[in-house]
Order: structure tokens, then C-alpha cells, then sequence
């Protein structure tokens, strides 16, 4: 609409209706009311899945056109009209043209190659090959934009067609006021009741975070909260605190992060944990009056309390007000290959191989190529944005059309068909509710540690944990494998070269390794500044006043604003406006250009140098594609620093609660290994002792079902409520007659020593398993349970041992990760290798060692080699980072899980030792006994 | 003597026609269902490759039938 409004355009709204290829009717709406009609009918079958009826409901107003011949016009209401193809109008004998003929002609393609394109994205639509295509599936290849004489020319007989069509069109007016903003603006009774109640809200929290005398804090409350009712946002902080307070109500742990972290009107409303004073946050990165968007609040929950979060929201503010927002991914290279390759027919491997070379080599791949570079950017698919909902002021389907996703569907919650920046456009502003892990760790880790030690950890106590001696030994050592964010080996590595041991120094890691600032060289300049290794050196005496605190170098958002604006002379809405379009999306578009060329000219009109000038400019936008706010970072370290509390002080707890949360960085394999190096006595699944998922029982670690391949969740569910209802299980009998567990899963069962209460070998197990089985299955089930008396083996067995090398490769096969060390199982004697704690007396010397795998980062040089970072683990289980360059990359590519005898050259930088790899081979497992 | 004048206001009559009220003249082009890619595996034009398409063929309204949407970005 802004287009066309832009070009003098007049847009009407409406829809064409479709069940399946079959074209009903188009619905065009007269006003907004019509469009909100559309949109509820649309919803509503679109919901329920159910067909469009032929003729739509009766509505006052909506302009119906029906296709002709499917209706006859003495049939017509008043809106309703039938609609003529030019390429038909010849072919009509005898047309009578009253009011109800109107000129249908569809506007689907282009030219010939779009053409061309739409019949293969019917064909795509269809999941057939292009031969397959029937002429009712696509469009006539006269659905263009004809020239306007032509188009006279057609109906030169039917003028009163025009006519018709011209007054339908005119008759339509919908109105769209961009500026409005259209989130639901009142919270309770009026605006004015909204900011008593923030008001009271905000002051009863300031003295709850700062005491009674405060009056930094109480000044800046004032001036913010001032600041936020000039602005119209005092509903979206309330609404924000609303679901907030739900969800501490309900138990549920949150974490509330963004650019409105920057608040400290949202610390005292308990929105975010993070002290704006403390951290001294940039007001106007928050808020300027310049602002038009309310700041972003990213309130994180757990994965497991995120949806109740949401169906809260759904049900206090209306299901007619609220809705999820989409996304709509669009075709890439790959997704084109691959699916105009199934529309041609192409061979899985063709596809494949075209794929990966992107060289044509027969006339179909060459109309895949030709074709693809028209379909790159359509739209594939309408999804759900992962956290984004709206609230709206006026009922949503004012606006456009609701739908269900199965993900949605299974929530009863519906999305609308707007993206989040469509909905930013037309001013209605999202509130982000995401859902996450690291939230979950924390909170299952609690509970065990009440389960297991009687105690209550208050976790918010943050200011405690920041001058935790043993915390900060920790990060220093970089001891953070399982805590939130910091636990990548990127990130650890960074935390090691900054030896960083303190809450802020965290803030800045957490912004400094996001892609932006590493990339552009700053991460070193970084370190070494914060070392003092190299005297800063400021660009201008501006930059040390502004950016002192990170020694000159641009770390946070903010530090773009204040160089924008105190360099560049850009007033602070244009300076937020730049950092915005300076994300990946914006940065091509001409409101950008604008603003790149406004910084040179004012940056230049204030007497700076334009070379310095174009340098700051590229270290600017090098940087701030992926960076984070500072409030951002220090809600994420605070985070972090939860999750080292609990990793340090309850390290058992919390490794078992990171397994039982799955996601994280690593394999569950390497944190099996990270719960065995914190001393936990991890043991197999047993059917006396294991649930579904790993727990503590006792103190000792029993490895949950859920970690047993092919093991199916019903009988998972029989196995653990039978035994709570029941005691535990007795014999093998006892647990086939109580879960009748079937053969295929005993066999698992008892591979994975999850019997071995029985005492018996689990070759003795296996045999008799079968023969009770088929026992069993000669009895009728109803039956089974008649009889208490075990059943008897008829038979004698000899003394069948079990091997514990065997035993390990079943756990290997079972669960794909054993609960051992793992170099029991190389092909190799460790104790002849360097260990990675004695690295530091081989730097710039040539070593071996001998590593097990953990996982690796691809990298494509300038000149288009392939580099890796390798991540391994030493017989000790302590971390070996090596680097493979293109050489060695290319002589011993690095790709599976294995045990590998690296040689390499040793280097150092700051303190952190590596390996420059050389030379690499596989050195395989032990081979299996095969003992009986 | 009147002939010539009358001659002079016709071929200003012609000259302020052509050059001045032809060029305002617009035809009224209308369109009742247009289609974008948003008409999923169906149109081909995209949003502004169509509002671009109807400027250039002198389009003043247009109307926007996406399949079973609204949707438009």
C-alpha cells in the first residue's frame, strides 16, 4: 500500500478464493470493514481447514466476482458481479451487458519466462514433474499486464464493461494511517490510569532494587518514566510487566534482555535483572524522544514454561487481539536446485552434484540455472517467527488474515499473516517472548539440588555470585562447559586470553565475540588494549571520552549511536536509524545510502578528516551487523553467572539438568564426559533406578531411557509407573510379566546392562529372554496376568561371561556415547603421548598427541581453501584446540568421530596453547573380544 | 483579416493541446486481481516488481487478489 501510494496508485484490497486450483470467486473489499470481513472469513476456514463455499455468506458490502458461466446474473445480489477474460469475451455470443459484467483480467506473470517459471512453481506446489502438469493447475499465459489499448480493444463491443468495472473499483476505498500506532495502547481503564499505575509499580520496585535514598536512581526513574508516557509506551511496559509477573506467579524463571534492558524503569518493574546505573547504560539507546519504536524487550523463558507464557497472553488480552507473527523464509540457491531438479526429473545425485558444483552440464540443469536466478527470493512457505506475538488496539483481522501452523495448531494459538517488519510498517510493535535452555538448566538444576541437598538457591542473588573467589577461578580457567553462552570454545578461549574473572569484563566478552567485532580485527585490538600490551592510541580525544570504557574500540550498539552522533554530528534518531539499517537486511536500501552519505558530509563539515572519516565509517558497519546493546550483554552475564554459580558450587546437579535440557553447544556425549570429570558415578540405565531422563538417585547418576536408541516412550512410561506403583521389579519374569515389554526392546534393555539387578550376565539374559518370551506368547495376555508363579526354564545354560570392551561398544552402539573414558577404548597407549597440560613446555616445538574428537568449525579461506578449528580431548579429558590450515586440511581432512594421533607444531597466544596440525591419522578402537 | 485570426487561435488552440493538456491526459487503467509471489507457487511478480510493472503500463488502481490472502509484504 505504501508502494502504491508512493506511485499514485490506488490499491483496493481483496482475495482471490481457492479450494485447491479451483478459482470460486474474488472477494474485493469496498472498505476497512469489508477487508475485516474477508480477513474473519478467510481465518476462519483457514483455521478449520474446510473447504470455501461456493457462494460466500452474505455480507453488506463485499464485492463479489464470480467467474463467468458459473453463475447466471438474474442469480446476483446487488455486490455481486461476474467478471469477463478478454481471451473469452470474443468467444460469448449474444452477452447482454448490464450492470453485473466486469473485466477479470488476472495480473499472475510477466512474460514468457515468468510464465515459463509459474508452471514450474505449479509444479513444485504439486510435487510432480513438469510433464505431469495438467492445464487446470496453471494460469493462462495472457494473465499479464496488457497494454491499455489492447485491453479497450478486447471489449471494444462491452463498453459498459469498462464501465462496470471502472465504477466497482471506484466504489473501494481502504484506508491505512502508517503513522498510528496501532498496539494496544491502554492497559487498564485509560492511559491516564496506566501511568498511575506504572508510576506506582516503578517506585515500589526502585525501592525494593535501591533502597529509600537513592536519588541518581530516583532522578533517572523520573526522567524515564517521564520520557515513556510523552511517548505513548507506558501500556507496552505494562504489558511487559504483566507477563512478567505471570510467570513469576507461576514459578517460571525469565530473563528480560533487549535494548529496554537499558531501562531502569524495567529493573524496578522486575522486567530485567540488569542495574542501568551499576553498568552505566546509554539512556538513548533506550529511549530518545527522537524515538518513534518502543524499545525491544526480549523476555526469555524456559522451552518447558515459554508456551504457558503465551497462552496466558492469549487469554488475558483476547484471542482477538493477539496473535503470533510469521516468517517467511524465502528459496535459496540449494532449495531452487533441488526442487526444479525434482520438477525436471533430475536423479537424487544429479541434484546433488549440481548442488555442490553449480556447473550446468545438460540442457535441464542449464534451464535449472536459468529459471533459479528468477525464483531466488520468492517466498517459500509461511512459518511462525520463533518469538514474536502482537497485541493489538483494534481486533487483529482489521488487518490482515489468521492461520495455523501444526505447531500453532497444537497450542490453539493462530499467527497472522504478517511478517515483523510488515507489522512494524504498518505500527504495530511486537513483543518478543522467546523460549530458551540455558533457563531450564538453572531451573532443573534447583530442583535436584532440593531433592538432593534440602536446599533453596536464590538464584536472582546475583551481586553475590560476582565476587564468588571460586566463581572467578572458574572463568578465569574457563572452567564454563555447560553454562549459558560462555561455554562455546571460541568463547572460552576469549574468556582465557582476557583472563577474565569479573562481571564486566564478561559484558564486554559477551559482545566481543559476536561475529561483527572478531571479524573486523577489534577482538584482538581488544585484548591487547585491555592487557595494556599496546598503548590505546584514540582516533580523536571524542572517542576516548565516549569510548574509554572498551579503550576506544566499538563494542556495544551504543558505541555506534554515541561515534554517530558525537563524530558524525547525526542527530540521535538518525544515529539509532543507522545502527538499525546497518543490520543485514537494511544495509543495501537507499535510507541507508542516505544516512552513509549525511555522516560524511556533516562527519567532514565538523572539520574531520574524510579519510579518518571513511575509517571510522568502516569500522562501524564491519562491526555492527551482529553486535549486541550492552544491556543485552550484561542480561546475558548475568545469565552466565547463574549458571557458574550452580556449575561451581553443584556441579553434578547441573550437568545432569544441562543433559536432561538437551541443545547446548556440545554432543551429549562430551557432557557425559564434563559430569564425569565433576566426579559424578554415573551409571547405566537400570529398569529399578532410571527414568526417562537421567536423575540422582542417592548420589549416584542413572543415565535416562531417553538416551537408549529404539527405545519407544510408552513402554518407557509402563517401565517407570508400573515400578512406582508397584516396587521395583524382581526377575526378569517379574519385569516381562509387569511391562510386557516385547523382544526387540528387551534385547536393547538387556544389551545396555539395564537388567543387571537380575545378577545374571547379559548373554544369560539375552537367552532366556527369548525363551520366556515365547513362553509368554503362548499364553493369552488375559491370561498372563493370572499367573503369579514365575515360569521355569526348562534348561540349563552354560556359564556365559559378559567383556567389558564389548560392553562399551554396545554402549557406543546403544546410546552412541559410553560412560567411561573413552581412550579405553583406542587402539593406543595415551601415557606415550604429550598430555594438553604439559603444552606449555612444548611451545614452537613439534609434539604428538593422542585425541578423541569433539567437533570442529569449517572455514573457506580468501582463496577459497578449506580451514578447520578442531576441538579434541586428551586421555585426561582435558581440551586440545588445533588448527588445521589448507595444507593439512587438504592432506588430513578432518571429518567423524575417532581417536586421531596428531603431530603439530605448539603456539602460544596469550597464555592459550594450540595446535598447528601437521600431520593426522586415525588411530581406531580396540578391537571387540567377541569373549564368551 | 478575421480568417487569420481565427487561424492564429486555432493553431494556439493546438499548440496548448498538444504540449500542455495531451501529456496530462491519462487513460484510467484498472486492474481487478493482480497477484504477487505471495500467491505461494503461483504469481511471479514480487510486490514492488508489480507496483514498478503497473507505473510503467500506466495502471491508476489496482487491485490485489492474493490466493486465499490478503497477505502482502
Amino acid at each position: 500500500m505504501k508502494l502504491c501510494r508512493g506511485s499514485g496508485i490506488k490499491l483496493v484490497m481483496g482475495a482471490d478464493i481457492r479450494n485447491g486450483y479451483s478459482h470460486l470467486y474474488l472477494l474485493i473489499a469496498k472498505n476497512n470493514n469489508d477487508l475485516c470481513w474477508i480477513n474473519t472469513f478467510l481465518s476462519e476456514h483457514l483455521i478449520a481447514k474446510k473447504d470455501f463455499p461456493l457462494v460466500p455468506a452474505a455480507s453488506p458490502d463485499v464485492f463479489v466476482v464470480y467467474p463467468y458461466d458459473s453463475k447466471q446474473t438474474a442469480e446476483l445480489s446487488a455486490n455481486e458481479r461476474i467478471g469477463i477474460k478478454p481471451y473469452l469475451i470474443a468467444s460469448i455470443i449474444n452477452l447482454n451487458p448490464g450492470d453485473q459484467y466486469v473485466i477479470h483480467q488476472p495480473i499472475v506473470v510477466q512474460d514468457k519466462d515468468h510464465y515459463y517459471l509459474h508452471c514450474l512453481l505449479r509444479a513444485i506446489d504439486k510435487n510432480i514433474v513438469l510433464s505431469q502438469l495438467k492445464p487446470e493447475y496453471y494460469c493462462n499465459s495472457q494473465d499479464i499486464f496488457l497494454l491499455p489499448l489492447k485491453l479497450l480493444q478486447a471489449y471494444r463491443h462491452y463498453p459498459a464493461l469498462v464501465t462496470n468495472t471502472y465504477k466497482l473499483l471506484d466504489a473501494c476505498n481502504i484506508e491505512m494511517d502508517f503513522d498510528a500506532d496501532k498496539t494496544m495502547g491502554v492497559y487498564g481503564g485509560s492511559k491516564e490510569d496506566d501511568f498511575v499505575l506504572l508510576e506506582k509499580l516503578a517506585h515500589a520496585g526502585l525501592i525494593r532494587r535501591y533502597g529509600k535514598k537513592n536519588k541518581a536512581a530516583s532522578d533517572r526513574l523520573v526522567k524515564e518514566l517521564k520520557v515513556i508516557y510523552d511517548l505513548g509506551f507506558t501500556a507496552y511496559f505494562l504489558i511487559n510487566h504483566d507477563f512478567v509477573r505471570f510467570a513469576n506467579e507461576q514459578g517460571y524463571y525469565h530473563v528480560g534482555r533487549g535494548s529496554g534492558a537499558n531501562s531502569i524503569v524495567a529493573f524496578c518493574l522486575g522486567i530485567t535483572d540488569v542495574d542501568p546505573i551499576e553498568l552505566n547504560l546509554y539512556f538513548e539507546r533506550f529511549l530518545n524522544p527522537e524515538r518513534t519504536s518502543p524499545p525491544d524487550f526480549d523476555i526469555d523463558f524456559s522451552w518447558t514454561d515459554r508456551d504457558e507464557v503465551m497462552a496466558y497472553i492469549f487469554t488475558r488480552y483476547g484471542k482477538k487481539h493477539v496473535a503470533l507473527l510469521d516468517s517467511c523464509p524465502t528459496f535459496k540457491i540449494d532449495s531452487i536446485i533441488r526442487e526444479l531438479g525434482k520438477v525436471f526429473g533430475l536423479p537424487d545425485e544429479e541434484i546433488k552434484l549440481f548442488q555442490r558444483d553449480g556447473k550446468p552440464t545438460c540442457v535441464k540443469t542449464r534451464k535449472i540455472q536459468r529459471f533459479g536466478e528468477l525464483m531466488c527470493g520468492f517466498p517459500s512457505t509461511l512459518s511462525i517467527h520463533p518469538c514474536g506475538v502482537l497485541i493489538s488496539e483494534k481486533p487483529i483481522l482489521n488487518y490482515w488474515t489468521l492461520f495455523h501452523t501444526p505447531k500453532s495448531e497444537r497450542t490453539s494459538m493462530a499467527a497472522i499473516q504478517m511478517d515483523m517488519f510488515t507489522a512494524e510498517d504498518i505500527g504495530l510493535n511486537k513483543f518478543d517472548v522467546l523460549s530458551q535452555r540455558g533457563l531450564g538448566h538453572i531451573k532443573d538444576c534447583q530442583a535436584l539440588i532440593k531433592q538432593n541437598h534440602s536446599k533453596h538457591i536464590d538464584i536472582h542473588n546475583t551481586k553475590v555470585f560476582f565476587s564468588d573467589e571460586r566463581i572467578k577461578k572458574h572463568i578465569r580457567e574457563a572452567n564454563t562447559i555447560g553454562c549459558f553462552y560462555i561455554e562455546s570454545p571460541a568463547m572460552r578461549q576469549l574468556l582465557k586470553k582476557l583472563r577474565c574473572d569479573d562481571y564486566l569484563t564478561l559484558v564486554a566478552a559477551s559482545s566481543i565475540i559476536r561475529p561483527g567485532v572478531a571479524q573486523s580485527g577489534m577482538m584482538r585490538t581488544y585484548i591487547e588494549r585491555f592487557h595494556k600490551r599496546a598503548k590505546v592510541e584514540y582516533i580523536q580525544p571524542l572517542f576516548e571520552e565516549h569510548l574509554s570504557e572498551t579503550f576506544g574500540v566499538i563494542v556495544f550498539q551504543e558505541d555506534v549511536i554515541k561515534i554517530a552522533h558525537y563524530y558524525g554530528g547525526l542527530s540521535l534518531s538518525k544515529a539509532e536509524i543507522l545502527r538499525r539499517a546497518m543490520s543485514g537486511k537494511h544495509s543495501s536500501s537507499n535510507r541507508f545510502n542516505l544516512i552513509r552519505e549525511e555522516f560524511f558530509a556533516y562527519a567532514i563539515a565538523l572539520g574531520r578528516d574524510p579519510e579518518q572519516v571513511a575509517e571510522v565509517w568502516r569500522k562501524m558497519v564491519s562491526f555492527a551487523g551482529y553486535s549486541f546493546n550492552k544491556a543485552h550483554s550484561a542480561s546475558f552475564a548475568v545469565e552466565s553467572y547463574m549458571s557458574l554459580y550452580l556449575k561451581n558450587y553443584y556441579p553434578q546437579e547441573f550437568m545432569v539438568a544441562v543433559i536432561n535440557n538437551f541443545g547446548g553447544f556440545y554432543s551429549r556425549e562430551l557432557y557425559f564426559m564434563e559430569l564425569l570429570k565433576c566426579g559424578g558415578d554415573i551409571h547405566l540405565p537400570c529398569v529399578n533406578n532410571s527414568d526417562q531422563l537421567t536423575n540422582i538417585v542417592d548420589g549416584k547418576i542413572y543415565v535416562g531411557f531417553i538416551h537408549v536408541k529404539g527405545l519407544h516412550d510408552k513402554l518407557i512410561e509402563r517401565i517407570t509407573d508400573e515400578r512406582k506403583a508397584n516396587g521395583a521389579y524382581t526377575s526378569l519374569d517379574d519385569f516381562i510379566r509387569r511391562t510386557a515389554c516385547g523382544l526387540e526392546q528387551l534385547n536393547t534393555l538387556i544389551r545396555i546392562g539395564a537388567l543387571r539387578f537380575t545378577g545374571k550376565s547379559k548373554k544369560t539374559l539375552l537367552w532366556e529372554a527369548n525363551f520366556l518370551q515365547k513362553k509368554m506368547q503362548s499364553v493369552a495376555p488375559e491370561v498372563q496376568t493370572m499367573f503369579n508363579e514365575p515360569l521355569k526354564l526348562n534348561f540349563a545354560l552354560p556359564e556365559l561371561n559378559d567383556d567389558a570392551i564389548d560392553d562399551l561398544y554396545d554402549q557406543m552402539e546403544i546410546m552412541g556415547f559410553c560412560t567411561t573414558n573413552p581412550f579405553v577404548l583406542a587402539d593406543a597407549d595415551p601415557d606415550t603421548f604429550v598430555s594438553a597440560r604439559d603444552l606449555g613446555k612444548h611451545v614452537g616445538k613439534t609434539i604428538t598427541m593422542l585425541a578423541y574428537f569433539i567437533a570442529r568449525k569449517h572455514v573457506i579461506t580468501k582463496n577459497d581453501d578449506q580451514k578447520f578449528f578442531g576441538i579434541f580431548v586428551d586421555s585426561q579429558l582435558d581440551w586440545i584446540d588445533t588448527v588445521h590450515f589448507p595444507d593439512a586440511a587438504k592432506r588430513h581432512p578432518l571429518h567423524s568421530s575417532d581417536f586421531y594421533k596428531i603431530k603439530g607444531r605448539v603456539a602460544e597466544d596469550f597464555d592459550i596453547f594450540s595446535l598447528k596440525v601437521q600431520y593426522m591419522e586415525k588411530i581406531g578402537y580396540r578391537n571387540r573380544s567377541y569373549a564368551n | 483579416m478575421s480568417l487569420e485570426i481565427n487561424g492564429i487561435y486555432y493553431l494556439l488552440f493546438f499548440l496548448v493541446f498538444f504540449l500542455a493538456i495531451l501529456p496530462q491526459i491519462r487513460l484510467v487503467i484498472i486492474y481487478l486481481d493482480a497477484k504477487t509471489y505471495y500467491s505461494f507457487y503461483f504469481g511471479t511478480h514480487s510486490t514492488a516488481g508489480l507496483v514498478d510493472a503497473a507505473v510503467e503500463h500506466g495502471v491508476t488502481t489496482l487491485s490485489l487478489c492474493n490466493i486465499n490472502c490478503t497477505y502482502d509484504h
